[in-house]
């Protein structure tokens, strides 16, 4: 150590350097935890059961329905993304020729769909589906619009996966006389299992955080959703709803801690999964 | 050593940057509702600010009445305004010409800011959304409207329930949804098959998504325009609600005249102490 | 008979997975349609070079320019960014050389779970601690570009981050111990051999934090102050193009919603010139 300090005295901007660095890791740790425990601390004590009532009244402010339209709006964006976003990657994966015009196309408006602000997409949703198809605020409006979100996440992440399937395994399906459907139906998807699924995940994340994309579309009504024509709020614009209603400062916390709650569960559980992916899930060979 | 320089000098730069924009002290900082607001709207008219004055563009901009009253509710220096119903703890009512924002004095008309909430529908009214009219102006809403803090218009007949049924899609104002969704609740509680949808889009929008066909009625807490009227629209008046100027609790200004409130939200007076000078 | 089904089948297949392929072009054309569709008019009849550099926003008046919103979301923009990167950078660093394995193994999963708070809570946050903390310390409202700046700065923070550890840890590590080899400390071997050769790495993350920056609406909202004036010091309040949409869409109706618009088409505009010079930069490392 003392061979340290004496470079240190003859080269004090490394000393310096030395101290910036951690500084700056104390404020990153810091400052996240900082956050988290602010919002445990303020909310925890006002989680009451009654916020958790099956009714939403201007009364009891209940949650419930909106943790219900979460559920049920991540459900159904995951079933018209997922599908679409693997079979894009499939097809760009297993099928385009690599330089082709057409996968640069797709590459390039993949990338562009990934950097659009949420508010862009609350903007076209409301433009195209609240007035130009006429659904009013409505789950169906909210639901399209997060899937065209969501959907370059699932893309990208699967193609990575894809690609990450050793060659040798379509060979291996071929030469057995399976069919390039049932090759990747059989073989290469399964063994890109763990690397969609954290895509899907993400993709969860997204849902479940989003608010700009939603109060244009989906709109902000309280009850549970019974429909696809009901408007909706999930859990992120009922915590929204409570900063801009009146003063349910004590209600936002404890919103925000249960969505605090379902990130690090999501979060837990593609850590989970990422660890499957570089443990046991494609073997190399 | 050339590291060190280019820290301090940093560093320096960074310090002239903050204390070259010290502020004054004693500044009032002047809070106001996003541009369509219905508040907005309905503070501008009683203030009887001219079509050449507009608040000061100087004014902190908030989205709704919660961060309006949480930003006062920070802010020892600050003025706001809100609907007198979404009053607070912590914040402080300020009379105007020597009367304070009570219900009381809402009532009696003699709170000078007085506007009314609106519900507006046109002539494709849905039976449902008929029957929900009916019931808010039935003397149980009345009662209903002012636990809620805000003053019912003169009581219609005692409702009883037509059994009607669908659904009903209100939009509006963020400052009548509360009332609303009161209302609402107590609704369906006498009609189960009838399924209410309150949206939170504010005055405006609410107004539009009326002759859009997106919502049956609209809430509003402003007037509908010559145009919108023009539009085949109608309202009824469903609350009378004040609007209540309001500072830190700390700040010793109780009193304020039109005038001065004026003066202050279009940016002519900018300090504290011209108040108490006087 | 069969090998024709089955023929079929794969071709038929194909043929999906090319529509699905080609989905995303449609939302790209079809969000670039709705878009343009709506704010192009309202641009023209404004009058594109008032409504780009006007300096007032009067809706009530019909008298729309945006160009302090895009001055304030430049100046939000590039506070984040400030506050963000070398706080971020150097996080990363203590990440590759500093760290203990054992924290680092809590940390990561920590810095991934703060890239998924939603910005709501960010903005909540911002507005319970942040305001109040920057308007004890001035004596301002506590709304303005710096707090907007300090917000934004955290929340790019794991973008900055995550992409910077992992174009330090590309980076072969012959490099590193051959400046250690050449006596130079742990710091100077850091910064004068890793930094530069990661560099391409890290400013690709600056990129992603930017476009996120630029377009962050709820948590801005909540804390920029919104005053859609040309700010005089980095205290007063700024409103940025997202608060605009955010803060009126709801009320506006006519050419206040085609404005609006307007301001989004320009957004877009920002953004898509973002993500050409991210995927610019790649191609470029790539070659």
């Amino acid at each position: 150590m003392k061979h340290a300090f004496g470079t240190y005295v003859r080269r004090p901007g490394s000393l310096i350097l030395r101290v910036l660095i951690y500084a700056a890791a104390v404020l990153t740790v810091g400052g996240m935890l900082f956050l988290i425990l602010h919002i445990l601390i303020g909310g925890i004590p006002h989680l009451r059961l009654s916020l958790f009532s099956l009714q939403y009244t201007a009364e009891n402010v209940s949650m419930l329905p909106a943790i219900w339209n979460t559920l049920i709006m991540t459900v159904i964006t995951l079933l018209i993304a997922v599908p679409l976003g693997i079979f894009s990657a499939v097809y760009l994966v297993e099928y385009a020729r690599p330089q082709s015009k057409l996968v640069r196309v797709i590459r390039v408006t993949t990338e562009t769909l990934a950097g659009i602000p949420s508010i862009i997409y609350g903007l076209f949703g409301f433009l195209a589906f609240v007035l130009f198809m006429g659904w009013s605020y409505s789950m169906l409006a909210g639901v399209l619009t997060l899937s065209i979100m969501v959907l370059p996440t699932i893309i990208r992440t699967t193609e990575e996966a894809l690609l990450a399937v050793p060659a040798s395994y379509r060979e291996g399906s071929f030469g057995l006389g399976a069919g390039k459907l049932r090759t990747i139906f059989k073989i290469v998807l399964p063994a890109a299992m763990p690397g969609v699924l954290s895509g899907i995940i993400l993709a969860i994340g997204r849902i479940v955080g989003e608010t700009a994309a939603l109060i244009f579309t989906s709109g902000t009504a309280p009850q549970a959703v019974m429909g696809l024509h009901d408007s909706a709020r999930t859990l992120s614009v009922h915590m929204y709803c409570l900063l801009s209603e009146g003063l349910y400062t004590d209600e936002a916390y404890a919103t925000a801690v249960v969505l605090l709650v379902f990130v690090a569960g999501i979060n837990g559980l593609s850590g989970i999964i990422a660890g499957k992916l570089s443990g046991t899930g494609v073997k190399k060979g | 050593m050339r590291q060190i320089l280019q820290l301090a000098a940093a560093t320096f730069v960074f310090i002239v940057l903050l204390t070259s924009c010290a502020v004054e002290k004693d500044a009032i900082v002047v809070v106001t509702r996003e541009d369509g607001s219905g508040t907005r709207a309905a503070m501008t008219e009683l203030m009887e600010l001219g079509a050449d004055t507009d608040i000061t563009p100087r004014a902190e901009v908030v989205g709704s009445n919660a961060v309006m009253l949480f930003s006062v509710l920070g802010c020892d220096s600050a003025i706001g305004y809100v609907s007198a119903g979404a009053m607070a703890e912590g914040v402080k009512g300020i009379s105007i010409n020597g009367v304070s924002p009570t219900q009381e004095n809402i009532r009696s008309g003699v709170y000078p800011m007085k506007r009314n909430f609106l519900l507006v529908m046109d002539d494709s009214t849905s039976q449902a959304a008929q029957d929900f009219l009916r019931f808010s102006r039935s003397p149980d809403a009345a009662n209903i409207i002012n636990e809620a803090g805000y003053v019912p218009p003169d009581k219609g007949d005692v409702y009883t329930s037509s059994g009607s049924s669908g659904k009903v899609i209100l939009a509006g104002s963020t400052s009548v949804a509360p009332v609303v969704e009161a209302l609402a609740d107590a609704y369906v509680k006498k009609n189960p098959d009838v399924h209410i949808e309150v949206q939170q889009t504010g005055s405006s929008a609410g107004i539009s998504s009326v002759l859009e066909g997106v919502a049956d009625i609209g809430m509003s807490s402003r007037e509908l325009t010559d145009a919108e009227r023009g539009g085949g629209l109608q309202d009824i008046v469903v609350a009378y609600d004040g609007i209540a100027v309001i500072t830190h609790e700390s700040n010793p200004v109780t009193n304020l005249s039109i005038d001065q409130v004026r003066r202050i939200f279009s940016g002519e007076i900018v300090t504290w102490q011209t108040i108490y000078g006087k | 008979m069969r090998m024709m089904t089955s023929k079929l089948q794969e071709k038929g297949m194909q043929a999906v997975f090319l529509l699905c392929a080609c989905f995303s072009v449609a939302a790209v054309l079809l969000i670039c349609l709705f878009l343009f569709a709506n704010g192009i008019p309202a641009m023209r009849e404004i009058g594109v070079l008032n409504f780009l550099t006007g300096m007032e926003w009067r809706p009530s008046k019909d008298v729309y320019g945006i160009f302090p919103m895009i001055v304030g979301s430049l100046y939000v923009t590039a506070g984040a960014i400030l506050v963000g990167v070398p706080v971020g950078v150097l996080t990363s660093v203590f990440l590759v050389k500093y760290c203990p394995k054992k924290l680092y193994a809590v940390l990561k999963p920590a810095i991934h779970l703060l890239a998924g708070v939603p910005s709501i809570i960010y903005g909540f946050f911002g507005l319970m601690v942040l305001v109040p903390a920057i308007q004890r310390l001035f004596g301002t409202s506590g709304k303005g570009i710096l707090t907007a700046s300090l917000l934004l700065g955290m929340m790019i923070l794991p973008t900055i981050i995550n992409t910077s550890e992992s174009a330090l840890r590309a980076v072969p590590t012959y490099y590193y111990e051959g400046a250690l080899a050449l006596g130079a400390t742990r710091e100077q071997g850091m910064m004068r051999v890793m930094l530069p050769a990661a560099g391409s790495g890290i400013l690709s993350g600056i990129v992603l934090g930017i476009g996120r920056a630029v377009g962050e609406t709820m948590a801005v909202v909540m804390i920029a102050g919104n005053q859609a004036i040309l700010p005089d010091s980095v205290l007063s309040g700024t409103r940025t193009l997202t608060a605009n949409i955010v803060l009126e869409m709801a009320y506006a109706a006519q050419l206040h919603r085609g404005a609006l618009i307007a301001t989004a088409v320009v957004l877009f505009v920002f953004i898509l010139l973002i993500n050409l010079s991210f995927s610019a930069m790649k191609r470029g490392r790539q070659v």
